[in-house]
């Protein structure tokens, strides 16, 4: 995303600031107080929402929403808004009002790649500010984890690994603590047996003891499992009961049913066409009242007489009556005996699995009888052409009944024995909770190998990627750092050395050793460190998505030539990226236009702050000049064209690495400029003819004549003119400079200004390895060689 | 960024000899997929998962 419009209206100090960047980096350059943050602040604002100075907390904090208006128009309404255009070309109007600072007015609406812009913005990633470069630098390994990690973004990672520990963490307690409980568990077993501690061969041993005293078998080592204590532990058989409910049953009257049921079996089997009219009892009495006057059965066509026929349906009507009355009276009586043949079934199937095998074998012999007897009694029908619910054929023989009178009960139990069966019983219980916890001890165990295999594979995964980002990242921080202090030896790397929660730095001192960047390196360097780091992990960040950084003050305590590297850095590595700078230093942001990275369109200066205002922007200093003489004002343009002359000219002398008499106090006169100046100017016009010769650069030697002769005759009319600029500044009351003298010399000046630049307004000069390669231009079109071509004789060499 | 990174660590993580012997190649992908919802899992969610995904 890149800013095209910014107007911030009534907001801080800005009363209505008007910028138009058009998506090319911009330089607000001004003293202090001028505004400079504030148009930092307005770009966060109207993309994030929020300004980072309102963030801290507590009751009496500054808040947006109290102290983001102007102090002076604090009634009317406060906006920032903005003209932004994305990678893919989309352009979006943002607006953002302090009244509902938090609500984002866009046209047209929010796209999943301006959100993703914006989501940069909201966490702070496209902003650097002096306060914070310090914090990936002169901290603890701790604080620049945090700091580098929040930039990354990685974030979940760190979730990730740490869910990961804290899966691990528990696996293992949980590992523990079934490991206690084994050994709980094996401890109350072992009280419990007399044991000092539990020993399995020990404690085999000892359930033996108590096993032999049963008589049951022993367990072993291996396998502690008890037998079954069940037949030991009442002092009566479990079969009494069921023997004596067998005795009762047996005891029933079942004369009268019985007799009942015989007498009634007898009539059915005497006439066997009383069960089949039994059915057809229905089909008679409906046929009689129908049949009328037939001479013939409706169904066989048998003639008959019809009183004949009505004789024979009423005689059977009467014969299906007789089958359902003796049906009807047979069911108290099935009902009675197939209670009780039902529970003699089940008694005897119990004494069956209970008693010994031939007892048991007969018991289960009478419970076959008793099932077929209740199944046949289950349906009277069933009952009375059957055999099955005769007594003698399912009532228990006499004699079983005689055995089961007569079953022993077991002796009572010993006192030793009765010791055994209490002690087995208790370690029966002590064993199953032993063998529950070992099982548990097992789960735990196994969920433990996973769960540590998993937060090894998660650390060493972390350190891995993260390893490796940290190794580009020191790459990359190395030679940006180098690019800025070439003069201090290629040797310098920094090294990163992370451990779980920290991140520490290293940097190389001198060739000397690595040490902490706060440890030797002065605030400056350290400075040009944070930098360095704060833009490798923007470029390791960015990819395409970040696309503008705001550098608000970041070089304050950066001397000029290392700033001068950090415009060659800047506009070498992030190309493309719009860059909004804030400085009060003059020349630096000149030298970021002069580097080319910044036009001078978009060199904005703020020359003070008035309440009234807001920021006063400087309007260019030839055009002021213009305007003045114009006016009439002589002595004002004067001073101005002195100010913009020695301005200019120490530029000049800066770029050209001009010869001038040293001043300690950094004052410096517009005479001994002007001649440092046009010296080296020669001089280096001079080599770039010999250059280019020694090039074979054709195009270039006419240009290079053109512009010597150009700026020969410039310097000769400033020379000319010069006293005019030294009377009227003077105030030499002998003589007054008119507008006309000042316009001559104004416009000489320019000139001689002029001869100096390229097409595109930036003042020409060396550059290349050491500049001695080429007397250019950033924009290009210039390009003189300032050195000459080597020999083949020379390479030998 | 942050998304492709932590999806490396967890693509990484997942391919270690350790943990490919102890869980399927389907519940390695259930893993994954736990690990990378938008919402971090609780540890209780992957404690469960690895403890009911044995080889």
């Amino acid at each position: 995303m890149k800013i095209h419009t910014l107007r911030a209206h009534n907001f801080r100090g800005l009363v209505d600031l008007k910028l138009e960047p058009n998506g090319r980096s911009m330089v607000l350059c001004g003293p202090n107080g001028a505004g400079k943050t504030a148009v930092v602040e307005a770009i966060e604002f109207v993309l994030a929402g929020k300004v980072r100075r309102f963030q801290h907390r507590g009751e009496n904090a500054p808040t947006l929403q109290r102290h983001g208006a102007h102090i002076e128009h604090r009634d009317q309404e406060q906006f920032v808004e903005a003209e932004v255009v994305l990678p893919s070309g989309a352009r979006f109007h943002l607006k953002r009002s302090l009244d509902g600072q938090s609500r984002l007015k866009c046209k047209p609406a929010i796209t999943p790649e301006l959100e993703a812009a914006l989501d940069i913005a909201r966490q702070g990633h496209h902003a650097l500010s002096r306060d914070q470069l310090l914090r990936y630098i002169t901290v603890t390994p701790g604080q620049r984890a945090t700091a580098v990690q929040e930039l990354l973004a990685i974030d979940r990672i760190l979730e990730l690994v740490e869910l990961a520990d804290d899966v691990g963490r528990k696996a293992k307690a949980a590992r523990a603590a079934s490991v206690q409980n084994v050994e709980r568990a094996q401890q109350a077993l072992a009280d419990r047996l007399g044991m000092p501690g539990f020993d399995e061969e020990v404690a085999a041993e000892v359930l033996n003891i108590f096993l032999d005293q049963l008589g049951l078998p022993h367990v072993s080592a291996g396998n502690l499992r008890l037998p079954s204590l069940a037949p030991l532990n009442g002092s009566a058989p479990s079969w009494t009961g069921d023997a004596e409910l067998l005795q009762e049953l047996c005891n029933e009257d079942l004369s009268a049913p019985s007799a009942a049921l015989a007498r009634n079996s007898e009539t059915f089997a005497r006439d066997p066409g009383l069960l089949r009219d039994l059915d057809q009892h229905d089909l008679f009495a409906m046929a009689a009242p129908l049949l009328g006057e037939a001479k013939a059965c409706p169904l066989c066509d048998t003639r008959w007489q019809p009183e004949d026929l009505r004789e024979l349906l009423q005689r059977r009507t009467q014969h299906c009556q007789q089958a359902a009355e003796l049906m009807e009276e047979s069911k108290p009586f099935v009902a009675e005996m197939r209670s009780v043949a039902e529970q003699m079934q089940a008694v005897l199937a119990k004494l069956a699995r209970k008693l010994p095998k031939e007892l048991g074998r007969q018991c289960a012999t009478a419970a076959e009888a008793a099932q077929r007897a209740a199944i046949s009694l289950q349906d009277p029908r069933v009952a009375l052409g059957s055999e099955d619910w005769q007594l003698d054929r399912w009532l228990p023989p006499p004699s079983l009944r005689e055995s089961l009178g007569s079953l022993p009960a077991l002796p009572a139990l010993s006192t030793a024995r009765q010791d055994a069966v209490v002690a087995l019983t208790e370690a029966r219980v002590l064993l199953e909770q032993l063998d529950e916890a070992i099982e548990q001890c097992a789960a735990a165990k196994a969920h433990n190998e996973v769960a540590q295999a998993f937060r090894t594979a998660m650390q060493e995964a972390r350190n891995d990627i993260l390893g490796g980002l940290y190794s580009q990242l020191a790459d990359v921080f190395s030679r940006f750092y180098r690019k800025l202090h070439d003069h201090e030896g290629d040797g310098f790397r920094g090294e990163f050395k992370q451990s779980k929660n920290t991140l520490a730095l290293n940097v190389d001192y001198l060739g000397k050793g690595k040490y902490p960047p706060a440890a030797l390196h002065s605030e400056g360097h350290q400075d040009s460190m944070g930098l360095c780091l704060y833009l490798a992990l923007m470029q390791r960040l960015a990819g395409s998505r970040v696309q503008l950084t705001v550098l608000d003050d970041v070089v304050s305590s950066v001397d000029a030539d290392h700033r001068r590297g950090i415009c060659e850095l800047l506009k070498d590595e992030f190309e493309g990226r719009q860059f909004f700078i804030t400085t009060h230093d003059a020349l630096w942001a000149k030298q970021l236009q002069q580097s080319g990275l910044v036009r001078k369109a978009e060199r904005v200066v703020l020359k003070g702050w008035t309440l009234q205002h807001g920021p006063l922007l400087a309007a260019d200093g030839w055009e002021q000049i213009a305007k003045l003489l114009a006016a009439g004002d002589v002595n004002q343009a004067a001073a101005a064209l002195r100010y913009v002359l020695e301005e200019e000219l120490a530029e000049v002398c800066d770029l050209l690495c001009a010869k001038v008499r040293f001043r300690g106090n950094g004052l410096y006169g517009f005479d001994e400029l002007f001649q440092g100046a046009c010296q080296r100017f020669s001089e280096l016009l001079d080599k770039a003819r010999a250059g280019s010769q020694s090039h074979k650069r054709t195009d270039a030697l006419p240009l290079i004549e053109e512009r010597r002769v150009r700026f020969e005759a410039a310097r000769k009319d400033a020379e000319l003119e010069q006293w005019i600029l030294n009377q009227a500044v003077h105030h030499n009351t002998a003589w007054v400079a008119t507008a006309a003298d000042l316009t001559r010399l104004f416009n000489a000046a320019r000139r001689f200004s002029r001869s100096l630049s390229c097409e595109c307004g930036v003042f020409i000069g060396p550059s290349g390895q050491r500049d001695k390669e080429l007397l250019a231009c950033s924009c290009g079109k210039t390009n003189w060689p300032l050195s000459k071509a080597r020999l083949v004789s020379d390479h030998a060499a | 960024m942050a998304n492709t990174l932590a999806e490396k660590v967890v693509a990484k993580a997942l391919e270690s000899d350790a943990l490919a012997q102890k869980l399927s190649a389907k519940d390695l992908a259930r893993l994954r997929a736990l690990l990378l919802k938008p919402q971090l899992p609780s540890s209780e969610e992957v404690a469960a998962l690895l403890a009911g995904s044995r080889k």
